[in-house]
This record gives C-alpha cells, sequence and structure tokens, in this order.
C-alpha cells in the first residue's frame, strides 16, 4: 500500500497529523529525505512558526526542489496552516518573503479590529464550496480548528476553488487548484470533520 | 463565528494523575486505569480540548519522559487540540512535548524565571502555540500572582502583569484561581474586574468550576474564550456531556458530524 508523505522540516506537531492518517487506515511516513518526497504521490506540508524562518529550513534541508517535483508531476500535496501559507506568492510575516506561489495568494495579517481577540483561535465554521472534493459531505458550515496570526487576504481573479471564513474580515481558509490543496485550520485537530476531510484528500 | 470551547484539564503527577484543590493533590489512578474507570474516551466527546499538566515534584528525566508517553498515547486516539507543559526547564524539553503530540504548550513559572525560555519556543513555534497559565489568589482584596506550582509570590500585580504578557504576545492567557482551584464552587468571575475592555488575548478560565452553569457565567464574558475543569470527580459519568447541553442552549460550540 502506498505511504503518505509528511514533510518534515523541523517545523511543529507532525505526530498529529501521522496519528490521524494511521487512524483513517493509512501508513504515513515522516521524512525530510529528498528524494522520498520528490517520488511520493501524496503529500502533506505541515506548518507552525514563522514563514520566513520556515522557507529558510525548506531550502536548508534541501527540500525545495522536491516540494516543486511533488506539484509539477501533479502529485497531490496539502498544506496545513502555515503549510498552507508557504504554497502562496508571499507572506509579510517578520518580512517580506516569497512563497512557492502554487497558488497566487498573499498572506499578510489580520486588519485588528477592537472587538477580536488575536491570535484567531479556536473553532470557527467555514463556508462550504460545492466544487472543492476536500469539502465533500461535509455540513454547509462545518467547525474547524484555527490557530493563527496572519491569513491569506481574499482575492478576484485568481483561478481555484476556495471556502471563507469571517472572523473580524473575511479571509480564504481553504483552497483547491487541481492537485494543490489547502487548509488554514487544522484537520487533523478538527476531531470528526478533520477526518473527514483528510479522508476526503487522500481518496480524491 | 468563532464558538466558545470546553477544555478538560488533566493533572499528571509522578505516574498519576491527581485531582487538585487549592494545589494540595490527591491521586486518582494511573492512565489505564483513568480510561478503564472514567470512561476517558467517552469523555473526549463532550469537549473540544484537552490540556495535560505535568505537575510532579520530582524533576527527573524518567518521571518527564512518562509523561510524554502518555501524551503521545493521547495524541494516538484524540483529533483535537492538545496542550502539555509544567515542569519545562529546557528547550529540549519542550521541543519533545510538541513532538509527543501537542501543538501548545503551557507555560508559566518560565514567564518569571527565565523568559528567555519562553522566547526561544515563540520564535520556533510561534507566539500562537504559547498558553501563559497565571496562578492567583486574592489576598486582602488584592490579586497577587504565584508561581512555581503556587509556592513563590510575584511582585508584579495581576493587572500589570496580565498587560505585560499580552503586550510580550502570547496565544492564550490561562487564569487559574487558587482560592477557587477544585472546590466546584464556581468561577472568580471578580477577577475580570482586572481585565481591561477590549483585552486583545484570548483568556481561558479556569479554577472553580462545578456544574455547566458555572461555565456558562464565565463564557457569556466576550474576554473568556473558553473555560476549563480539571475536576475528574464532578464530571464523571455523564457529568460532562449534561454540562455541554447546558452550555449549548446559551453559548456556541462547536458542532461535530
Amino acid at each position: 500500500m502506498f505511504k503518505i508523505t509528511i514533510i518534515d522540516y523541523e517545523s511543529g506537531n507532525l505526530y498529529s497529523i501521522k496519528n490521524a492518517i494511521e487512524f483513517l487506515g493509512y501508513k504515513a511516513e515522516i521524512t525530510d529525505s529528498p528524494k522520498i518526497i520528490s517520488k511520493s504521490k501524496i503529500c502533506i506540508l505541515p506548518g507552525v512558526g514563522a514563514f520566513d524562518a520556515s522557507i529558510k529550513m525548506i531550502k536548508k534541508k534541501k527540500i525545495y526542489d522536491s516540494i516543486c517535483e511533488v506539484v509539477e508531476k501533479k502529485n497531490k500535496i496539502l498544506g496545513i496552516c502555515l503549510g498552507m501559507q508557504l504554497l502562496c506568492n508571499s507572506s509579510t510575516e517578520n518580512k517580506v518573503t516569497k512563497g512557492f506561489n502554487f497558488v497566487n495568494l498573499k498572506v499578510d495579517k489580520f486588519k485588528k479590529k477592537n472587538r477580536f481577540q488575536f491570535p484567531h483561535v479556536g473553532f470557527n465554521n467555514i463556508s462550504n464550496n460545492k466544487n472543492m472534493k476536500m469539502l465533500k459531505s461535509l455540513p454547509e458550515d462545518p467547525d474547524f480548528y484555527f490557530d493563527h496570526s496572519l491569513r491569506i487576504s481574499m482575492a478576484k481573479n485568481v483561478d481555484l476553488n476556495t471556502s471563507i471564513t469571517d472572523y473580524s474580515e473575511k479571509f480564504i481558509s481553504c483552497f483547491e487548484k487541481d492537485n494543490i490543496f489547502g487548509t488554514q485550520f487544522h484537520p487533523e485537530k478538527s476531531k470528526t470533520n478533520g477526518l473527514k476531510l483528510l479522508s476526503n484528500f487522500i481518496k480524491c | 463565528m468563532l464558538k466558545k470551547r470546553l477544555i478538560f484539564t488533566l493533572l499528571y503527577c509522578e505516574g498519576y494523575f491527581v485531582l487538585s484543590r487549592n494545589f494540595n493533590l490527591q491521586k486518582i489512578g494511573n492512565y489505564q486505569w483513568l480510561i478503564k474507570n472514567y470512561n476517558f474516551n467517552d469523555i473526549y466527546k463532550f469537549i473540544d480540548e484537552l490540556i495535560v499538566l505535568n505537575i510532579s515534584r520530582d524533576k527527573s528525566l524518567k518521571i518527564f519522559n512518562e509523561y510524554c508517553d502518555i501524551l503521545k498515547n493521547i495524541s494516538k486516539k484524540c483529533f483535537f487540540p492538545i496542550s502539555g507543559g509544567g515542569c519545562v526547564e529546557s528547550f529540549d524539553m519542550a521541543k519533545k512535548i510538541f513532538n509527543s503530540g501537542c501543538e501548545k504548550i503551557v507555560l508559566n513559572t518560565n514567564f518569571i524565571e527565565n523568559l528567555n525560555l519562553v522566547k526561544k519556543v515563540k520564535s520556533n513555534y510561534g507566539k500562537q502555540s504559547i498558553i501563559c497559565s497565571i496562578d492567583y489568589k486574592n489576598e486582602k482584596k488584592k490579586y497577587n500572582i504565584f508561581h512555581f506550582n503556587g509556592e513563590k509570590k510575584y511582585h508584579e500585580s495581576f493587572e500589570e502583569y496580565i498587560k505585560k504578557i499580552s503586550k510580550f504576545g502570547v496565544g492564550e492567557i490561562m487564569v487559574n484561581s487558587i482560592d477557587r482551584d477544585g472546590t466546584g464552587n464556581g468561577f472568580d468571575l471578580n477577577i475580570l474586574n482586572f481585565v481591561p475592555k477590549n483585552f486583545q488575548t484570548p483568556i481561558i478560565f479556569s479554577g472553580g468550576a462545578g456544574h455547566g452553569s458555572h461555565f456558562i457565567d464565565a463564557l457569556e464574558d466576550s474576554r473568556v474564550n473558553a473555560v476549563s475543569t480539571a475536576n475528574l470527580l464532578n464530571f464523571i459519568g455523564n457529568g460532562l456531556e449534561i454540562s455541554r447541553k447546558k452550555v449549548e442552549k446559551k453559548i456556541k460550540l462547536p458542532i461535530w458530524l
């Protein structure tokens, strides 16, 4: 049986993702091997921490090109939280840093509003988008676990499917473009909704 | 809309889970015992988040490793946020907690005694990964802060301290009343008078919950993002299920498939 590759660049909580995948009955491998990553059919790019430091670490571990290879070969990749942001064009976290630019979206700080607390932490709902394979058979506005201080701003004329979440402003909470998937929230920490999403991603 | 959360806190002390009352500890049972006698896997259904604190007085590596093994075991079956912490003395220990299935770490004494460690965790894992826990006591109508398992008094007032922590930047602040801890008499809502209106950091309320309506009392305040109980005895059997249903009538909690 194929293995699902969890990319290890010393960022955050890889084991929860591995546990969730194994719970669904699949095999998962946490690795930083460029060779294994470039050959994998299904990849997950996790992420907790800062954007600039993470890109630096990915380059240091020489897995930047392997991740690009996964996308070029049309194999599936799912970016979670910061992992999703890394798939975008750029981020203004700490300083402006370029991402993988697989999708033409930008990451920026929330425009703070008084009534809201930051980071955006806890369970919030997303708008389901019927065109998204990941969200198949989930409710209209399922709850997922978020924990982040930066968000992907809404974009016009971008060729991808998105779901929206509203917290002080509307932002992109999850996207899909062919073989490229991203969730701002943590499916591995979102109980049954998250397990359903992960299973949809693996099967689609 | 962002939902509020019910958190359960497990207190781990040298091989056992314990009950705490005003910070005095009483052994309940080990992990296997908890799973068997408290039907713990069922409790997971009625909470949104779990905090597992290591409050062992024995600071040996053996105890710490056992604690991390328990975190690993729990995270194999638990697909919601898990935070660990307590007795974190080095960055390697913090790293091990994150590598045991936690995405957040609870730090308390380090904010006072070893801020460099907090800064290192923050730069590596981001501020959203840090819960600053504050234990306090009401002494002669003044709220004083205690660290080192509630043993050492800190000179800053609660009001100054909480503002300082928020400015420093953390994911959440957990306020825990030592006076109410384990009593089941309800949260110390008075402490909210010392938290600025429009406070920007999410607050977790802890210490004193005995039943569902206590959760509601705290969650009705916009500054309170989550409530926590560590009271195994008050919420065994279907206690949590009943409490959750009660809360759901007044407060928006996450809904599961």
